[in-house]
């Protein structure tokens, strides 16, 4: 030990640090994602021994099957719902960092539906939308409303945007708590200093505010636009894609094709599809945010 | 597929008493020894020795089941008897949430239990997986026998037969001024009518649960003649037409959508308030398994109120009756205890007095039924029809056009018959052509 030189200790060191977590990493992340990517090239039905080689097919099928791909419209809507609820944390958040009476108890019951259990909000919302004894009719009903009672989670037109307000009322208290510790992280000094120029609230909100904080902007569009994409819990537990497979997402189809069609090898290929969609999207709105940043 | 599943899981409450296994047993130790000469004299030497004396096996086997509800009462009651017949033998209890799953996960890694409910595999991998059961001497006296045979070997038994037949609320066709269950399809249709007209719903379906719908191609069975009728599809490139026996089977659930006699929101509609709807007399009728009479009893409908007869799907005035069947028992091939887990298999389908407790079908021939609804049922002579497995090359065109029965029901229900049925022989004759079958 005593004739190592300096550099080497360091060097024998670091390596020894560095074993476990990318041991751990290489057998919970790198071997399943690589697995995966193996996976995608088989034919296998998910529990027999052999797999044989399918090369590049699966994929071919999942560009080529429309049913697929027309599961990304449905992903769109929730898009939508998603950028609604950015807009509402964002003003929720520039409401509750102004000095409002009781505003933490606001901050508190915005961000309660977040901390619920995904299943558990489900289930909550199924019985507010349910046609015949759900909350929501009923209260239709009683303002005599009837034309509006639909059948909310029976309608191809509206199950996906009454899932997508469901997950704008779960995950807009998210964005607020996100943009809040943003909006505390701007200098007072600079909003001071533009109040004092004569800046109107409006004018230092869109000039000085906001240009400071683009960096938690996109951070939180990132957030919504991989939720959008791999929504899943929602329609899962609610609709099972249905009516007629109108709610469908690309990973309820994903897991559908693996557990209940058995066919594990062009699930993987949706999986790794999915992750080149969602680098895709990413990258095209890192690009977008980058140049308004400027 | 995911047929019978969701419907086993809800058949059973509680009951108690091993009377039935009593009278079977002299039975068995008579039958054994010869029913299996055929198959392998040592193993079932060994089997009949054990009915003896009871030393004969020893050691501990675990048995996984899908019955998660009845692990710590009924099941365990099942193996403490067990144990108390062969002193020096342990049966661990393993029930499985998400069973299928669970199962599916083990078999890719080689690690089954012993005894389990029989995940199903392509035929010709049956062998890989489950241990032959010939050596019980139950292959007479089982109902589907068939369905998880491979080259005249039996893996599995199946654990309770199911009878689909038109369930309903008695109660609820007395406010309606109706007497007698429907004899005819015309009498059904002015039945629903008269329901209706009562404010109630005349058919119950938990439509978008959508796994009740499966029963509903019964009648396109009925009208087949026989139950090849999903495995016959392989003949043809066009499977569905209006005229066909799919047409006309499915047709009757179609006209009951059409004319109103569903739930008002079908999808809305599911299982868990069908149930209580059935139970309350807000609904009628519904077809499905002699397994939901204990469910609308658990729901609160006496016995009494609960009818149960074959659903007339013409007007000739002669019946058919679906039977189905269930989980089979298995033993895995890899087990290290087969003996004392074909003991225990045996056990259970003659012994352990399972179908008396829950009001279910034994899947022995000559087990008498007790269940009044049963006998009803029967009085009215239907030609009985037995399920059968879905063959290889059908599985594997439906798996390749992602064919999901319940949403084809569905489908057909609610949309145009004919534009439905087109899209799906488009996709069938693409699978089928893809795949060379």
């Amino acid at each position: 030990m005593g004739n190592m030189s300096y550099a080497l200790q360091k060097r024998i060191l670091i390596l020894l640090f560095l074993l476990v977590p990318i041991a751990l990493l290489a057998v919970f992340a790198l071997y399943p994602a690589a697995y995966l990517v193996y996976l995608s090239l088989m034919t296998w039905d998910g529990f027999s021994p052999e797999k044989t080689w399918a090369g590049l097919s699966n994929y071919k099928e999942v560009f080529s099957n429309k049913e697929i791909w027309q599961t990304f419209l449905h992903n769109l809507v929730y898009l939508l719902w998603g950028l609604i609820q950015n807009g509402l944390g964002l003003f929720f958040a520039l409401l509750l960092n102004s000095r409002l009476r009781g505003r933490n108890a606001y901050r508190v019951m915005l961000f309660m539906p977040y901390i619920m259990n995904g299943v558990a909000v489900a289930y909550m919302f199924n019985y507010v939308f349910n046609s015949e004894y759900g909350s929501l009719n009923t209260l239709l009903r009683t303002m005599g409303l009837d034309s509006l009672a639909i059948s909310w989670f029976g309608s191809p037109g509206a199950v996906n945007h009454v899932l997508g307000f469901i997950t704008l009322w779960k995950f807009m208290g998210l964005n607020m708590v996100i943009y809040l510790a943003a909006l505390q992280s701007v200098s007072s000094e600079i909003v001071e200093a533009s109040l004092i120029d004569g800046a109107t609230r409006r004018q230092t909100i869109f000039h000085v505010i906001l240009p400071n904080i683009t960096k938690v902007i996109e951070l939180n569009l990132f957030l919504t636009i991989i939720g959008t994409l791999e929504i899943f819990d929602l329609p899962f537990i609610l609709t099972k894609g249905g009516p007629l497979g109108a709610s469908d997402t690309f990973l309820t189809k994903t897991v559908e094709t693996a557990f209940h069609f058995n066919n594990f090898g062009m699930a993987s290929a949706m999986s790794i599809t999915l992750i080149a969609a969602v680098i895709v999207v990413l990258s095209i709105q890192r690009m977008v945010t980058r140049r308004w940043g400027q | 597929m995911n047929k019978r599943h969701a419907a086993i899981g809800m058949a059973l409450t509680l009951g108690t008493g091993l009377l039935a296994g009593c009278g079977g047993k002299d039975d068995n130790a008579a039958n054994s020894p010869s029913a299996s000469a055929s198959a392998s004299p040592t193993a079932s030497a060994e089997t009949g020795g054990a009915q003896g004396g009871g030393s004969a096996l020893k050691g501990s086997i675990t048995w996984a089941t899908h019955r998660t509800e009845l692990v710590d009462t009924d099941l365990k009651k099942y193996v403490d008897a067990f144990q108390a017949k062969y002193p020096g033998t342990e049966v661990k209890i393993e029930g499985l949430k998400d069973y299928e799953q669970t199962i599916r996960v083990r078999m890719a890694a080689n690690e089954l239990p012993d005894v389990l409910s029989l995940v199903e595999t392509t035929k010709p991998d049956l062998p890989k997986f489950y241990e032959p059961l010939d050596d019980l001497g139950l292959n007479d006296k089982i109902y589907f026998k068939e369905y998880n045979s491979y080259e005249g070997k039996l893996y599995g038994i199946t654990q309770q037969v199911a009878i689909n037949g038109l369930l309903y609320n008695k109660k609820a066709f007395e406010k309606a001024g109706i007497a007698e269950p429907p004899k005819t399809l015309d009498e059904l249709f002015a039945d629903a009518e008269k329901l209706k007209a009562a404010g109630i719903v005349p058919m119950a379906t938990a439509f978008k649960d959508a796994w009740t719908l499966q029963y509903w191609t019964d009648p396109a069975e009925f009208i087949y003649g026989s139950t090849n009728l999903r495995n016959d599809k392989i003949k043809t490139d066009t499977p569905f037409t209006t005229d066909n026996a799919y047409g006309q089977g499915l047709g009757i659930l179609k006209q009951l959508y059409d004319k109103g006699y569903l739930e008002k929101d079908v999808f809305s509609a599911t299982w868990d308030q069908t149930q209580k709807d059935l139970a309350t007399g807000k609904a009628a009728m519904m077809y499905i398994g002699n397994w939901a009479i204990s469910n609308l009893e658990s729901n609160g409908l006496s016995l009494d109120d609960i009818g149960f007869v074959p659903l007339p799907y013409d007007n000739s005035g002669t019946y058919k009756g679906m039977m189905r069947n269930d989980w089979a028992y298995a033993v895995s091939s890899t087990s290290k205890n087969k003996e004392l887990a074909k003991a225990f298999v045996k056990f259970m389908i003659e012994e352990s007095g399972d179908y008396a407790d829950h009001k279910i079908i034994s899947p022995l021939k000559d087990q008498e039924q007790s269940l009044k609804q049963i006998t009803d049922f029967m009085s009215y002579k239907p030609t009985m029809l037995e399920a059968q497995s879905v063959s290889e090359d059908v599985t594997a065109v439906e798996n390749k056009m992602q064919f999901n029965p319940f949403k084809f029901i569905q489908e057909v229900t609610v949309g145009k018959m004919q534009d439905v049925f087109d899209g799906y022989n488009k996709k069938w004759k693409n699978a089928k052509t893809a795949l060379g079958k």
